[in-house]
């Protein structure tokens, strides 16, 4: 099927890559229907472009790449709605907050973001773990060039 | 919005599935016991007010920046590498 995106153009998705989110994303619960896209230029980076908004689209990425420590700790009963049943079918991917400046780019550690590759559904977590939060910058301070 | 008195250990129900017990009252303070089935999600309204913040500031990417995120990974591999070089 073809989807309408803002940033990608108009898209040709197949049917079975389609992700189905039941409760949509926080703040997002009319959104339901999702398609993982990889960054045109490759990288660590992909995105979760909204199949009925074209102009919705979150960065994610591969939480461990930035925080290798970085554990979900999340029981099968919560993943019953995206159908789990075994760890290994689910893919974790936290979202990004990308302002202008890059060194500034956040990762929502507390809402991460589970999909269940084989029955193509998502869900959004909420952790109840007092070390992560909604912002956690992804660049350490000593990365940060200095003199800007 | 529906105003309702209970006293510690009683409940309220809302709809068949959710209960909602008053565990203790304590000065200013009330403790809750919430039973609800495992798809209907229950938050502190504050994390769940900052979860739907974060998510609508997050809608917005600017695409330049993750461009320059890239470069900057990967200068950090070259440095690791180098290091790893020294290292061996």
């Amino acid at each position: 099927m073809k989807v309408k995106t803002t940033r990608f153009g108009d898209i040709d998705v197949r049917e079975e890559d389609i992700l189905t989110f039941p409760r949509g994303l926080i703040g997002f619960p009319h959104l339901k229907r999702y398609v993982l896209l990889d960054h045109p230029g490759g990288g660590p980076f992909r995105w979760l472009q909204a199949v009925d908004q074209p102009q919705t689209a979150f960065a994610v990425t591969d939480p461990l790449i930035f925080f290798p420590d970085y554990r979900i700790p999340v029981t099968l009963e919560e993943l019953k709605e995206i159908r789990i049943t075994d760890p290994a079918d689910g893919v974790v991917v936290v979202i990004l907050v990308v302002p202008k400046d890059p060194y500034r780019i956040t990762a929502n550690l507390q809402g991460p973001v589970v999909i269940n590759v084989k029955e193509r559904l998502g869900m959004q977590l909420v952790l109840n773990v007092p070390q992560y939060t909604t912002k956690h910058l992804i660049f350490s301070k000593e990365e940060v060039p200095q003199g800007t | 919005m529906l105003v309702l008195s209970r006293n510690p250990e009683e409940a309220i129900m809302i709809g068949d599935e959710v209960e909602i017990t008053v565990l203790e009252v304590r000065g200013d303070k009330v403790r809750l016991g919430i039973r609800a089935p495992a798809e209907i999600p229950v938050h502190r309204k504050e994390v769940y007010q900052a979860m739907k913040e974060a998510n609508v500031e997050a809608a917005s990417p600017n695409d330049g920046a993750l461009q320059q995120a890239m470069l900057i990974l990967r200068g950090r591999r070259k440095r690791e590498e180098k290091a790893r070089v020294k290292e061996g």
